[in-house]
């Protein structure tokens, strides 16, 4: 079994499996280090006490609750661009798909452990599932994380398979692990018509739980009675700012990887193009929606309510605020409307800096509601710890160590889908084209 | 069923904060070291909310409202417990079950009047004040979440007394700490569905007001005061 | 079983792992080692002592809570009638002091600058040779002895020590008997008390009546109940503190001008002429010179000029006075925290004898004048003024003796003060702590904590007499001993041929109650008010109960906690009143400076919290904790300054300041509060203790001028001027704002706490 036998036509997909420099190597032990620091502080938090973190009263929750809410709207990456694209039959999907399902998958992880992480009494995790109590959105959160979780998983699973079995008969390392889990695919008319069939269910059943995941996740904020949580477009809001981020994340994913992985040929520019018209739109429905937000707030002129517009506005957390804005409104519109700039370090730059800006409106949202109770306490102030700091740090090296993890077993990019594109896609673009297109004359009826 | 609520005249209050150091040393409510204190971590079921005056000199006033737990009848922070780590009594009182809670801090984000804290640390106590801990209250250990129980102790030991004496529970036997030591007898207690306790007596009051009664929370901790504020 | 190095490494690792996650897990549910009091296994049984409480002047009565004979919690004694089941933070802290670890344990030496055990034997053998050596030659008037105590009892003993022994120089601080006398001074009487059931309105200078006075709970209580029924409380204070929410009015003024103010009333009286002409001419003499000279000086507009306060209030204030039936002009020590103290309480006293001293009423019978051995003698020792004039003189001092005052740490002067003390060749000092001032003790002979000795803590400020009892809740624990009694031995020992009928403490306060005995008058503490009924029927002689030996009395006077006189008649206070007195001619120049601020100067106003009485709070983590609670500020020394002044000078609130006066510079945590008089900078007192209790903060009176009253050498409080020295822009932590709405004022139906 040697792999230099096989030369496919896509071998630069399979390469990364098969080779690893000698900068993948320090990079990881570079991630790892961030990321066992991580876990060390985070042991130092479980022995000592929540009080290692910034938080006090009122600002009771902090980082966590932030990164949180950040990782999971990043998964929406995954459900948009496989889900609603291959649901539309968007061709352009092809290359994409994986990458942002593994996004998906490694982000809830994340995502997921947060809340454990800021738990005051993670010894006593078991009282969720115990005694847990249905009506309390934490709870509709665990479960509909959960579901996401699954779903996502499956769904990346499944188009997987095809590409497993293809690694598996190329023979090589990691032989056994991809014989089990390739589950006999061998590429059979059947084989490939239960698959789609599978596919097909998921990609359907998956949208509905992803935008259940966010909406859930911001009802824990606007089930609250506080100022500046209660309110009603909270679950709209964060699914778009999910998608919003999610996207951002996908586009600075694909970037690096095609650098490094030499993807050139498969993620071209074209492919940027959308998904940055795809960032922008969001761009603009994000900012739609923060300004439809915070225009009731301001002109209801409620006391409670104003005192947090005002601290965002005009107090303490103004520079955070309006960073956020420039970061989430004017890059990304001024970067992706702009034939000029609109290249592939531009679009870059406008996705990382939204990926920022969408932490920070996730910072905006959580902290100045907390500052400013309604009772006349003093605002509080949260200053992040180091414990706080170098969780995130470590969430963002787990992040890119998951996927170069991925990288070195499984392919990047869908292999079995670009080989379907180039051979049956054209044929069944122009089919379809046929179908939306008026016949040619009235009396010819032909059939392409 | 007794409906247990209170309150607080706050004509009478003379701010002298005696509710405040009992409520603490009763409830055995940790000290929090210096570092903590400053950055808002300090523990006090109950406080006198921030002075705030009003009117302009030399016309002014201050306003200090003594504020605990409202013992609400429609508590907000109940609703999004996950594990029913708080819950209302029938008798009323919101309990905290110390054994139960996992430290999420959601019930914290979700009471409007801030009336919760949380064991961030659990610091050593000073020395003198660890042989005077009242051995009626546990210690909870960190990371959970505690409040104002009305006392809820004292309501057990008089319970079982009365059972012990084979009589009734009448309405002076239980009183927390806050309003036993009440010099000016500012803070009323007891059954509110009773009508004859000197607490629905006191309900009956033109100067009658709660907190955020707009919220619908209905607190069971009732101010009096003649100025409208 | 074979176990090859592979399995044994990870049963290790195993093992491990599980020992460490184990441990981890036990981290985390640990508890503090200071919990585990709660967690021992005695029998915990529960049980109750009444004592009284000595943190104030109060003297409330206490019911102690003690587990298996420790006692770990104080409540108020819900039938005393002083304080009627209530409390105050200092009272209820005031158990952990019991526990505290700086206690002294037994008598110390102070060795080369070290305190060193050693055995009271020992240490009282010092002391007599010592002061025998003194006596010997003749020099008695060289030692002072500096007393502070809230016990009239105690303060008898020392008395009858000084004058056994000849050691003249005695310096008692007494709050009461502070705050009688100036009234002793111009009429060798005192009132004895505010008759709530005549008086109708008060005007308080200066007193925070219902924080800390000479009964606080009481005056709270009363002052709440003759509200409604038409008593009126106007305070004249420098500061808003909490006894103004029960006023219905306050004149924000600094106590400089006190004398001023009261004159200005009483030009309104003499004006209207509806002053109480019958008195006057009966017992007030000089009154026409002092009409004519208050006429001449103090129309309500040059007061206006003089104090800032606006002359149509004076004016008001004038004739709510004179409408009153029985007014009172009420003062009490805190005047004298100023450099004109006396000068103003004088001015009071004469506002008062306009209207005939109407609110103030005395005891019928002196009853415990009957009684103490000392009681109208040397009133006039209770100033540190001739202490300090002696050590300013640097005049040699033999020995200084100290007993419950630590008044280093209240004084301006320290540096000097503290120069002056080492000079001093014998300090004794009977302190429990090392303190700032036992610190320069040679010797230290703790007194026992109050918690574990007898007293009887007498009072006559609810209009009729009361004996409160303190008595040990514990055995004491360490090696002390009771002062007094070392003063009882130290007089059998020095003066041969003593009259000293008692062997001890305990025998002097028992035959003081045998005396209360003997009067046959009276009930205990452990009744309800007696009803009109009952008093009715004592008045026509008949007895409520009767006991049928001392001993018996004694042992219901133990468990009932005191004894009081609800049945005492009282009558009104007619004293004589001769003035010759120059008013205003004093401190002229200070009053010019703080009305009128030189350049860039502010006024630092050092005012006292409810939870500090003379500088113990440092002992209680409870209270330092809550010291700053009012502003979120924790641990460190605030300032309060007026919006405006703040403006003026750019500064930001809740930003760290520096401020520096003549002897230096000091931070400051500044807070914005608009009730603080213009041009002011208020500080709290309590903070910065140097070696005892909590270290944290800072003693703004260390860094005041050394001004003071010249009768009574009480330290001013409010007439040091400051400059900001240095400001930043924002507070490192837990900056803040608080919202203030200055409208709401006047009612609004809007009734969400929010101002």
């Amino acid at each position: 079994m040697n792999d230099h036998q096989f030369v496919d036509e896509d071998e630069v997909l399979f390469r990364p499996i098969y080779q690893t420099s000698k900068s993948f190597y320090i990079l990881a032990a570079a991630l790892s280090a961030v990321l066992l620091f991580g876990v060390v502080m985070y042991l130092r938090q479980f022995i000592f006490g929540l009080g290692e973190t910034g938080m006090n009263e009122p600002v009771t929750w902090g980082f966590y609750i932030i990164s949180f809410v950040f990782f999971i709207g990043i998964s929406h990456a995954g459900t948009l661009i496989s889900a609603i694209l291959r649901l539309s039959k968007a061709e352009w999907r092809r290359p994409i798909t994986r990458m942002a399902e593994v996004i998906t998958g490694i982000v809830l992880i994340i995502g997921g452990i947060h809340p454990i992480i800021d738990l005051g009494r993670p010894d006593r995790i078991m009282h969720i599932f115990e005694r847990g109590r249905l009506q309390s959105p934490l709870l509709w959160d665990m479960t509909s994380i959960t579901a996401y979780f699954t779903a996502s998983t499956i769904y990346l699973y499944l188009p997987l398979i095809p590409d497993i079995a293809l690694l598996r008969d190329r023979g090589g390392k990691f032989h056994k692990l991809y014989e089990i889990l390739s589950w006999g695919y061998q590429g059979t008319a059947k084989q490939k018509h239960v698959l789609e069939r599978a596919i097909n269910i998921l990609m359907v059943m998956v949208i509905p739980i992803a935008i259940s995941v966010h909406t859930v996740i911001s009802w824990i904020f606007s089930m609250t009675l506080q100022p500046g949580w209660h309110s009603t477009i909270f679950g709209p809001y964060f699914v778009v700012g999910a998608i919003f981020s999610g996207i951002a994340a996908l586009i600075i994913v694909m970037i690096i990887f095609r650098k490094v992985f030499h993807f050139e040929d498969y993620l071209k520019k074209i492919h940027f193009n959308y998904l940055g018209t795809l960032l922008l739109v969001m761009s603009l429905l994000w900012f739609y929606f923060t300004f439809a937000e915070y225009l009731t707030t301001f002109y209801g002129h409620e006391p409670s309510e104003m005192r947090v517009f005002l601290y965002k506005f005009t107090g303490g957390y103004a520079p955070f605020f309006w960073l956020m804005v420039f970061c989430n409104f004017i890059v990304p519109v001024v970067f992706l409307s702009n034939k000029k700039l609109k290249t592939i370090p531009g679009i870059l730059i406008a996705s990382i800096t939204v990926v920022i800006g969408m932490w920070l409106e996730r910072l905006i949202i959580v902290v100045p509601s907390l500052a400013n109770p309604r009772l006349p306490f003093i605002t509080g102030i949260y200053v992040p710890s180091l414990t706080e700091i170098s969780l995130l740090a470590a969430a963002t090296a787990a992040f890119i160590l998951g996927f170069m993890g991925f990288s070195k077993i499984f392919p990047l990019i869908s292999i079995w889908e670009i080989k379907e594109g180039r051979e049956e896609s054209v044929r069944m673009v122009s089919a379809r084209l046929n179908e939306y297109l008026p016949s040619k004359g009235h009396i010819r009826k032909e059939i392409v | 069923m007794p409906r247990y609520g209170m309150v607080i005249d706050l004509d009478k209050c003379n701010q002298c904060g005696a509710c405040v150091t009992a409520c603490k040393l009763e409830n055995n409510v940790q000290i929090v070291s210096k570092e903590n204190a400053e950055m808002g971590r300090a523990m006090f079921w109950m406080k006198m909310l921030d002075t705030s005056y009003e009117g302009s000199y030399p016309d002014v006033r201050a306003v200090n409202v003594p504020a605990l737990c409202m013992q609400c009848d429609e508590p907000s922070c109940i609703k999004v417990c996950p594990v029913r780590a708080t819950f209302k009594r029938d008798d009323g009182i919101v309990a905290q079950i110390y054994p139960q809670c996992i430290g999420c801090r959601y019930c914290m984000a979700n009471c409007p009047y801030t009336a919760k804290v949380f064991n961030w640390f659990k610091d050593e106590q000073p020395v003198e004040n660890e042989k005077c801990q009242n051995i009626d209250v546990s210690v909870r250990p960190k990371g959970v979440v505690e409040k104002c129980t009305f006392c809820i102790h004292r309501l057990q030991i008089a319970k079982e007394k009365a059972k012990a004496e084979k009589r009734e529970l009448p309405e002076d036997d239980y009183v927390p700490a806050c309003v036993e030591v009440c010099a000016s007898k500012a803070i009323y207690f007891g059954d509110l569905d009773d009508p004859h306790s000197k607490v629905s007596k006191a309900m009956h009051d033109y100067r009658k007001f709660t907190l955020q009664e707009e919220l619908g929370t209905k607190p069971k901790v009732y101010y009096l005061s003649a100025k409208s504020e | 079983m074979e176990i090859n190095r592979r399995d044994f490494m990870k049963l290790i690792g195993g093992s491990l792992a599980g020992l460490a996650i184990g441990g981890a897990a036990g981290a985390v549910m640990k508890l503090p080692k200071s919990a585990e009091p709660i967690l021992y296994s005695g029998p915990r049984i529960e049980s109750w002592k009444l004592t009284a409480c000595t943190a104030c002047p109060g003297g409330c009565s206490l019911k102690v809570r003690l587990i298996d004979n420790l006692p770990i919690q104080a409540f108020g004694n819900p039938l005393s009638p002083i304080n009627e089941g209530g409390i105050c933070s200092m009272g209820l802290a005031s158990v952990a002091r019991l526990y505290h670890p700086d206690r002294l344990t037994g008598p110390m030496k102070n060795v080369n600058g070290k305190f060193v055990s050693i055995s009271y034997d020992e240490a009282y053998k010092i002391l007599k040779d010592e002061l025998g050596k003194v006596i010997d030659n003749k020099k008695q008037d060289d030692v002072f002895i500096a007393v502070q105590t809230e016990s009239k009892l105690r303060a008898d003993m020392f008395k009858k020590f000084s004058e056994e022994t000849g050691f003249s120089n005695l310096i008692i601080e007494n709050f009461q008997a502070s705050g009688a006398y100036p009234y002793n001074q111009v009429s060798g009487e005192a009132p004895d008390f505010i008759d709530f059931d005549k008086c109708d309105y008060l005007l308080n200078f200066g007193s925070q009546i219902t924080e800390v006075s000479e009964n606080p709970l009481y005056y709270t209580r009363k002052i709440i109940e003759h509200r409604s029924k038409g008593f009126k409380h106007t305070a004249v204070q420098p500061k808003l503190t909490p006894s103004i929410s029960k006023s219905d009015d306050w004149v924000p003024l600094l106590p400089v001008f006190y004398a001023d103010f009261a004159l200005g009333i009483a030009y309104v009286l003499l004006k209207d002429e509806q002053y109480d002409k019958a008195f006057v001419e009966k017992y007030f003499t000089g009154f026409n010179d002092f009409k004519q000279y208050v006429l001449d000086n103090y129309f309500p507009d040059k007061v206006q000029e003089l104090t800032g306060v606006p002359s149509d209030k004076i004016l008001q204030i004038g004739r709510d006075f004179e409408k009153a039936a029985a007014p009172a002009a009420y003062f009490d020590e805190t005047i004298f925290y100023n450099s004109n103290g006396t000068e103003n309480a004088l001015a009071v006293i004469a506002l008062n004898a306009l209207k005939g001293f109407g609110g103030f009423g005395k005891l019928k019978e002196e009853f415990f004048s009957k009684i103490l051995e000392n009681e109208k003698k040397k009133e006039e020792e209770i100033t540190f003024a001739n202490l300090k004039e002696r050590l300013s003189g640097h005049k040699a001092i033999k020995a200084l003796l100290i007993s419950g005052s630590n008044f280093v740490y209240n004084s301006p002067d320290q540096a000097e003060l503290k120069k002056q003390l080492s000079e001093i060749p014998l300090i004794v000092s009977f302190s429990s702590f090392v303190d700032e001032t036992s610190s320069f003790a040679h010797l230290i002979i703790p007194d026992h904590d109050d918690f574990e000795k007898f007293d009887l803590l007498i009072d006559k400020s609810m209009g009729l007499p009361s004996a409160t009892v303190l008595q040990p809740v514990v055995d004491h624990y360490y090696n002390t001993i009771d002062t007094s009694d070392v003063l009882i031995s130290l007089m059998k020992d020095l003066k041969s041929g003593a009259k000293i009928p008692y062997d001890n403490y305990n025998d002097y306060i028992k035959q003081f109650a045998n005396k209360i005995y003997s009067t046959h008058e009276g009930i205990l503490m452990d009744q309800s008010k007696p009803t009109v009924i009952e008093k009715g029927l004592r008045k026509i002689g008949w007895q409520t109960e009767s006991y049928s030996s001392f001993d018996d009395f004694w042992d219901g006077l133990l468990d009932a906690g005191g004894w009081w006189n609800p049945f005492a008649d009282k009558t009104s206070y007619n004293p004589k009143i001769d003035f010759k007195t120059n008013f205003g001619k004093q401190n002229a120049s200070m009053k010019k400076s703080l009305a009128s601020l030189p350049n860039k100067k502010l006024r630092l106003n050092i005012f006292r919290k409810n939870l500090d009485y003379k500088g113990s709070m440092s002992l209680y983590p409870v209270l330092v904790e809550q010291f700053g609670l009012k502003w979120t500020v924790f641990y460190q020394l605030w300032a309060e300054i007026n919006p405006d002044t703040a403006s003026k000078y750019s500064l930001q609130d809740r930003s760290k300041v520096v401020l520096k006066t003549s002897r230096g510079k000091f931070p400051v945590f500044l807070v914005y509060n608009p009730s603080v008089i213009p041009g002011s900078i208020d500080v709290p007192f309590g903070l910065g203790h140097t070696n005892f209790g909590d270290n944290c903060g800072v003693n703004p009176l260390a860094y005041s001028d050394d001004l003071f009253d010249k009768s009574t050498g009480m330290p001013s409080f409010s007439e040091t001027l400051v400059e900001i020295d240095s400001a930043s822009s924002g507070s490192s932590a837990y900056t803040a704002q608080i919202i203030t709405d200055e409208k709401k004022l006047s009612g609004t139906q809007n009734r969400s706490v929010y101002a």
